[in-house]
């Protein structure tokens, strides 16, 4: 997700805005179609990593939500020291982050649990939790999906961010510096203790022979 | 990391669906964050009431019901006043007896001994008063002789001077029924609280034996109003006075009395002689404008 890919032109179809440019059109021309475009072009990523850190569907889509309309208010003051989509995720993650504490206040982590040994009763309680997510192709299951979505559940919270980060948002190591505010060398080590977590998980839950 | 746990998780990137109305989702929150922040207005006071009003319609009107019968409860307690008081002492009807009903009626009694009364008495209003009764015991046959005991009408129903049981002490006694008669309540009142001014008066000033001719017009009072009662009920009135007359003393005042002798005075060694004036009023009403001069 370059920012180039979009599925929808502002103005002209067959020449569709980067990211930049749609910045700059609801900053300077106050064109509120320009933020919507944003909004559709990134809403999977943010709702996924939502999903992915929260474990949960609802609580991912009113962090969104929640992101989306920070990027609103706080688009006109965006100085592009970064990318957008940078930025996004700056903001996606503090957003989830708060949103983690804040049901850990609550004591309402009964299913959305982020403790690594409350997830496989939220998952039997919420069978919505996988029937609502769709596999990608007939190469991944839901019940490989799940599977997975338990193990980085169990992750340690650190390593859980930022292996989302790098496996599956696909970002790189200076785009995850800056959105965690780590310096590059930590962010490596921590993807590497991190991976490590994840197979030690999958093979105790019986599943770590698929990946050898 | 290019093995099949590595695919299997750049898949997950963007498994989890969107919701198709996320983007007005975000649309919605956001103006509803951007709408002002309703702030109760000064004049909008009466939408808050009406809505109090409405979300609490059954404590409001339980409220309501209590207090019109409240209201309703005093306006028929004043209204039906008359009708609830004792009737007018009946021919041969002894004083005590009615005197001791007062007393379990939870009559006011007043028992002024100074000169509160004083103080009082301008301010009693009695419009409503449908009996009076006034007990006035002097303290001294010279008293009565000399100031009221020349009045004919007065001498006439005095205790007699052999009560017997006191001899320095006697006690001329006024009961005064109105029966609702042509002699208003009002007139009997301001009789009654010129007679307990004067005797008050008198005891604080310390003048009572200078006073006696100042007694005078005030059982002159008391004579004419007698007289001119309404003469249907005269008779009956008179009767009454007789025979309340017949109780002894001590008795007569249902040992409120606080007989002195000689010597022992309030304020005055001269005087050496103690006034008590008790009034029995039913029902009570002693609240309200001064009485008509």
């Amino acid at each position: 997700m370059d920012g180039t890919n979009s599925s929808g032109p502002v103005s002209d179809p067959t020449e569709p805005m980067i990211d930049s440019e749609l910045v700059r059109a609801f900053q300077k021309e106050a064109r509120e179609e320009a933020f919507d475009e944003l909004v559709r072009r990134y809403q999977s990523l943010v709702i996924n990593m939502a999903y992915q850190m929260l474990q949960n569907h609802d609580e991912a889509v009113e962090a969104a939500q929640d992101v989306f309309v920070k990027v609103y208010h706080a688009l006109p003051q965006f100085e592009e020291r970064s990318s957008f989509k940078t930025w996004l995720y700056t903001i996606t993650r503090r957003v989830v982050l708060n949103r983690i504490r804040h049901l850990a206040s609550r004591k309402a982590s009964a299913h959305v649990s982020l403790q690594h040994e409350d997830y496989g009763e939220a998952l039997a309680a919420r069978p919505e939790l996988t029937s609502t997510v769709q596999p990608d192709h007939e190469l991944m299951s839901a019940e490989r999906f799940g599977q997975l979505t338990g193990a980085i559940g169990k992750l340690d919270p650190d390593h859980r961010e930022i292996l989302i980060l790098r496996e599956i948002q696909e970002l790189s190591y200076d785009e995850i510096a800056v959105i965690t505010g780590l310096n590059v060398g930590t962010v490596k080590s921590r993807i590497s203790r991190a991976r490590e977590e994840l197979k030690t998980i999958l093979k105790r839950l019986g599943i770590g022979a698929k990946y050898e | 990391m290019s093995d099949p746990l590595e695919n299997d998780l750049r898949k997950m990137k963007t498994r989890v669906p969107v919701p198709p109305d996320f983007l007005a989702r975000v649309r919605e929150q956001i103006a509803r964050e951007e709408e002002p922040e309703k702030i109760p207005q000064p004049s909008s006071w009466w939408h808050g009431w009406s809505d109090f009003l409405f979300q609490n319609t059954f404590a409001v009107s339980s409220l309501a019901a209590l207090l019109i019968f409240g209201v309703a409860t005093v306006i028929w307690w004043q209204m039906d006043r008359p009708q609830r008081v004792s009737p007018p002492l009946a021919a041969g009807q002894s004083l005590q007896k009615v005197m001791d009903q007062k007393s379990e009626q939870s009559s006011v009694a007043l028992t002024k001994t100074d000169s509160s009364i004083e103080k009082m008495a301008p301010n009693r209003r009695m419009v409503t008063v449908d009996e009076v009764i006034v007990t006035i015991e002097l303290a001294g046959n010279e008293m009565r002789d000399e100031s009221m005991g020349a009045d004919s009408t007065l001498a006439e129903i005095s205790v007699p001077s052999d009560g017997g049981v006191k001899p320095e002490v006697d006690t001329v006694t006024a009961a005064i029924p109105v029966f609702q008669s042509k002699v208003s309540s009002e007139e009997t009142v301001r009789i009654v609280e010129q007679m307990a001014r004067k005797y008050s008066s008198a005891l604080v000033e310390g003048k009572l034996a200078e006073k006696r001719s100042d007694l005078k017009p005030v059982g002159d009072s008391l004579k004419t109003m007698i007289i001119e009662i309404d003469p249907a009920k005269k008779e009956a009135f008179l009767a009454a006075l007789s025979n309340s007359l017949q109780i002894a003393p001590q008795n007569l005042v249902g040992g409120t009395v606080s007989s002195t002798s000689g010597g022992e005075t309030l304020q005055d060694t001269n005087a050496s002689r103690k006034v008590q004036i008790q009034i029995l009023i039913t029902p009570p009403n002693l609240i309200g404008a001064p009485p008509k001069k």
